[in-house]
């Protein structure tokens, strides 16, 4: 069985946050009014956000995606009572909306801000409802969602193995953000495949997970920039 | 992009070396493995100084120069007089001295981005900060373009390369009936192609003031399309009176925008995942390429694009209109135009990375093989890829990279000299400032004009495009909106950068609302503190501010543009100087 994970190669992105629009467009985020965008509601699944920290306000360093990390240690499924947040037995940390009663407590257990609650119904019927993906359901207010690495993906590239009866293959399911990245910044696929790229990749000196210390072994790890040229 | 991914951590080649000299830390500055925060309006300088170091420390390319090159070194003119060259020139103006007070930038530093130019080579420098509607800047390009002559970096692989011609087919120009050749004979409206606007297309700058004098001639019908002038041209105000002297104005706009509430007729246009598009790549590639795009969404309601719209137009003329215009569809005239790159002796349909590999290698040791005999096949399988391209521009060597007569490049490019000679006084010196040229004998050469600096008290101001507003349109896409600065945290609002101690000493915190001040006139934003410029320099983002627009575009932020002066440009026949003096204050 596959354990699916993501590499994203900071030394090849370029903060151009394509993989956060398409994510938007593939799993039917929906936009908040600029008003509830300025009480910081806004959902990005895929955020971008600063790669360093220069202190407070002043804008630092160069920008870097951030899905869910993946977990294979998740605080958030440890604290949700109604078991709406959960490890699939293929490393996905899935969110089942329609039993999520909004108690937000995974929000605050989760470490890497990943996840975000619908403080209202978002969802729209002036006409954007009709660019909506059918594959991924929306989500009613008082609900919390994140990153699934676009699941449904998973369940459709099976079912298309199957009809044309041919073994499922690793590379048949990719996330929105890996396939659109127009840097190939970002690398998915399974870790269990010691041959696979993206094992590979993981395996490389420049690979860092985040807040590694905290032992929540995310399966999104950073390939970091090589130390700058010397230019003096 | 996917070159830049390829550029950094492309497997099979050392990582590439990025230096950004820029005023402000853009996206791409902080991509770089040196950012050089310089004066804004002193790159021109800098370059130069970066030709002193390479000629003074010995680290140019002879063999290329001598080779290759007209004007490095002294000549003697028709009349016995030494005629500087290129060399004397650099080193006796751009002493590094000089060039460190001009742009804010150490000695040290120069030296560094000059020895790490020339070491790490094949190399470009490329570039010149652009701005919606920017200035041309032909000066700075002309210095950026030494560099990469001194280093010998044309026609190699890593290089400079001339793109080749695309050589598609089908689209002829029309034959002019009589209405078109009397149209024709008639002088321009923009007065382009003559006096101070001799090398430029278009000037559309004095197009507001032609059309309030109808002069030479009253302007009766206006089509336009691709942009909102009423908004995104410099002269947006004049315009807008203006506009209401038309009797007859078209508008192709998909979005309800100002110039589509003043016209007379509305065609929209399809949004571009609605239509057909086609485009030939620009010249920083590298190589030739063809891309088609169709239609990915198409409901009930959707437009037809601009093409199809004028396609039908032309039909209902009829006569010799309908027969130039004979397509029924826009996509039959792609169709059309696309078909003889089958049987082009050169270039592929785009392939896998494997396949492509394998072409190149066959392209670069003269080999190419027909794939397609039908165009049929041919076109489904352009549409399936996306894009016809040929790596064959690579192929030619430096000789045929320059279109002199003498295929050398030039030093002091001559091109346009001819349309100057014509001229004295001050109207040749307006031309030349304008290009950020000056005359040094008979020779035009580079030159960034002294600006006034800020008084006590005030700030140079810097322009900039965000990414997520990269076109007209991105003001009306909310999820663009929500995107605008993810540096300062900016969503659905403009913003101003301070530098953190300048804000500390006016008072003003993140998010403060602001007022900016500048002989051209003021704008209300917010502050937002960012490291990313230099103390007494403040910037803004451009794309916002429309008065007119759809519902997430309409009244959003503020057009920083009124903070700056209008120019006029004498190649793009319009301009915007994106730097200006302001001063600012927190607003209770």
């Amino acid at each position: 069985m596959a354990r699916w994970g993501m590499v994203i190669d900071l030394d090849r992105c370029t903060g151009c946050a394509a993989c956060g629009t398409a994510c938007k467009a593939e799993n039917n985020i929906p936009f908040v009014d600029p008003e509830e965008s300025a009480r910081d509601r806004t959902i990005n699944w895929m955020d971008i956000i600063p790669a360093e920290e220069h202190g407070e306000h002043n804008g630092g360093g160069p920008m870097m995606p951030r899905p869910c990390l993946q977990c294979d240690n998740p605080p958030c499924i440890k604290v949700c009572p109604v078991y709406a947040t959960y490890l699939t037995p293929e490393g996905i940390v899935a969110q089942n909306f329609g039993r999520c009663i909004g108690c937000r407590f995974c929000m605050a257990a989760c470490p890497y801000t990943v996840k975000y609650f619908n403080w209202h119904d978002y969802r729209r019927k002036d006409g954007f409802h009709l660019y909506e993906n059918p594959d991924v359901s929306t989500r009613p207010a008082g609900v919390v969602e994140k990153c699934t690495f676009c699941h449904h993906r998973l369940q459709l590239a099976r079912e298309r193995a199957r009809v044309e009866k041919r073994p499922f293959r690793a590379q048949d399911y990719v996330p929105a953000c890996a396939e659109t990245c127009p840097a190939e910044a970002i690398e998915f696929g399974d870790l269990d495949d010691h041959n696979s790229r993206v094992s590979r990749l993981k395996r490389s000196p420049r690979a860092r997970s985040l807040l590694q210390e905290l032992g929540t072994k995310p399966k999104v790890v950073y390939l970091v920039r090589e130390h700058q040229n010397e230019i003096g | 992009m996917r070159a830049y991914g390829h550029f950094r951590q492309g497997g099979d080649r050392s990582r590439g070396v990025l230096i950004q000299i820029e005023p402000r830390r853009s996206a791409t500055a902080e991509r770089a493995d040196k950012w050089v925060s310089i004066r804004p309006g002193t790159e021109t300088v800098f370059a130069l100084g970066i030709a002193h170091t390479l000629i003074l420390e010995h680290l140019y390319d002879e063999d290329f120069v001598t080779r290759y090159c007209v004007g490095f070194n002294d000549s003697v003119g028709p009349d016995g007089q030494t005629v500087p060259g290129f060399r004397t020139i650099v080193l006796r103006d751009f002493r590094l001295p000089i060039v460190s007070e001009a742009t804010g930038v150490s000695v040290e530093t120069i030296l560094s981005v000059s020895r790490a130019f020339a070491k790490n080579q094949p190399g470009v420098a490329i570039g010149t900060p652009e701005l919606p509607n920017g200035s041309t800047r032909l000066g700075l390009r002309l210095a950026v373009r030494y560099l990469n002559a001194l280093v010998g970096n044309f026609g190699r692989p890593g290089g400079m390369h001339l793109q080749g011609e695309v050589p598609l087919g089908g689209w002829k120009i029309p034959e002019k009936d009589i209405l078109g050749q009397n149209s024709l004979a008639q002088p321009r409206i923009d007065g382009a192609k003559k006096g101070f606007y001799a090398l430029a297309d278009d000037a559309s700058e004095t197009l507001p003031q032609k059309i309030l004098t109808s002069k030479p001639y009253a302007v009766k019908a206006l089509l336009v399309a691709g942009l909102d002038p009423l908004f995104d041209h410099p002269r947006n105000k004049d315009f807008a009176e203006a506009i209401e002297r038309v009797p007859f104005v078209v508008s192709f706009s998909s979005m309800p925008d100002a110039i589509t509430r003043k016209a007379h007729v509305v065609l929209p246009d399809a949004m571009f995942l609605e239509r057909w598009t086609e485009d030939v790549n620009s010249h920083l590639a590298g190589f030739s390429s063809f891309s088609v795009g169709q239609p990915v969404v198409r409901s009930e309601d959707s437009p037809l694009g601009l093409e199809d719209t004028l396609l039908k137009v032309a039909k209902k003329i009829g006569g010799p209109v309908a027969e130039s215009f004979k397509w029924n569809a826009f996509s039959d005239a792609i169709f059309e135009a696309a078909a003889p790159l089958a049987k082009a002796g050169h270039g592929y349909i785009a392939a896998d990375p494997i396949k492509e590999q394998f072409r190149t290698i066959l392209t670069r040791q003269g080999y190419w093989q027909e794939e397609f005999k039908d165009p049929k096949q041919f076109w489904k399988a352009l549409l399936n890829s996306g894009a016809w391209w040929d790596a064959g521009d690579e192929t030619q060597g430096a000789g045929s990279q320059f279109l002199h007569p003498t295929h050398k490049f030039q030093f002091f490019p001559n091109g346009f000299d001819w349309h100057l000679a014509a001229m004295r006084g001050q109207m040749r010196q307006s031309i030349e400032r304008a290009l950020g040229l000056r005359s040094i004998g008979r020779n035009l050469f580079p030159h960034d004009y002294p600006r006034p600096g800020p008084k006590k008290g005030e700030f140079e101001l810097i322009l900039y495009r965000p990414l997520a507003l990269i076109s007209n349109a991105s003001a009306e896409l909310p999820w663009m909106q929500e995107q605008l600065g993810p540096h300062v945290n900016g969503r659905w609002d403009s913003w101003v950068e301070i530098h953190p101690k300048d804000a500390k000493r006016l008072g003003i915190r993140n998010g403060d609302p602001v007022e900016l001040r500048s002989e051209s006139g003021s704008l209300r934003t917010q502050a937002r503190i960012f490291n990313g410029v230099l103390p007494g320099i403040l910037a803004i983002p451009v794309g916002l501010g429309r008065p007119e627009g759809g519902r997430w575009a309409k009244g959003r932020g503020a057009d920083p543009r009124v903070l700056v002066r209008t120019e006029k440009d004498p190649i793009r026949g319009m301009g915007v100087s994106g730097i200006t003096t302001l001063r600012i204050r927190r607003i209770a």
